[in-house]
């Protein structure tokens, strides 16, 4: 069964000096289940571009958090408009603000680094992620492909497919 | 800013929304579960997932936005508290 498993570890200076390992659990909760992804310009696509003697754009690397919260998984807007990736709906949002708002759906290819598979998400919603330091949002649409272990008192969390 | 973005987004795929918006009542009725197919006002196809339609709009427009959406009488409204609240980086002190 491939797996993706992530444990924080952190190192302290002592006043003495001495430099010892802390706990993983503050890390991950600061920091939260995130996993390095690469996302890809989607396999049809792709294929699309190439028949078309077009170039396909590079993928783009970064880091997702793994979101139990979301429903659907998200990317960044930007990082899909680099890709030339394609609008394909338009949903409602629920907001704390002002209701709902619009938002994009784009296809995606989703590869998480270290797993050996790609997943071609029907519907990620795009939004701006690149300023909290996010290439994407894992929602339970793509969480319900996998086996999710969240150990917080270890600091450390494994997605089994 | 807000009014700005928003009629980016509307501008994408405005006219297949309103193509789609015209015509729900009547797809209710014969499509309802399945996923259309738009490009501009022309209806293209019916699926049975959204993969199959989005493969198929791939095929004939390429990297052309289209509108890929499931016949149901109510559009589901999309939670993602962590984004929407603002709660990515909310450390309790």
């Amino acid at each position: 069964m491939p797996f993706l498993h992530s444990h924080f570890k952190g190192k302290a200076q002592m006043p003495d000096g001495k430099i010892v390992e802390v706990p993983g659990a503050p890390g991950l909760i600061q920091l939260g289940p995130r996993i390095p992804v690469v996302i890809h310009v989607p396999d049809q696509f792709a294929a699309e571009l190439t028949k078309q003697g077009k170039p396909v754009p590079p993928p783009i690397s970064g880091f997702a958090l793994i979101d139990t919260g979301a429903g659907s998984t998200c990317i960044d807007e930007e990082a899909a408009k680099t890709l030339g990736l394609p609008v394909i709906n338009v949903v409602d949002m629920a907001s704390a603000s002002h209701g709902s708002h619009k938002a994009n759906v784009y296809p995606t290819k989703l590869q998480m680094t270290g797993l050996p598979v790609g997943i071609n998400t029907a519907s990620a919603i795009g939004a701006p992620l690149a300023k909290q330091k996010l290439l994407a949002l894992i929602g339970r649409d793509v969480l319900s492909r996998f086996i999710l272990i969240y150990n917080g008192a270890n600091g450390e969390f494994t997605l089994c497919i | 800013m807000l009014s700005l973005e928003k009629r980016t987004i509307m501008s994408v795929l405005e006219k297949e929304l309103k193509f789609f918006e015209e015509n729900k009542a009547k797809w209710l009725g014969i499509y309802v579960g399945k996923f259309v197919l738009v490009k501009g006002e022309e209806f293209i196809g019916v699926f049975d997932t959204a993969e199959t339609a989005i493969s198929e709009g791939a095929k004939k427009y390429g990297t052309e936005s289209f509108l890929v959406r499931q016949v149901v009488p109510q559009d589901e409204k999309v939670q993602i508290p962590a984004l929407t609240l603002g709660l990515l980086h909310a450390i309790p002190a």
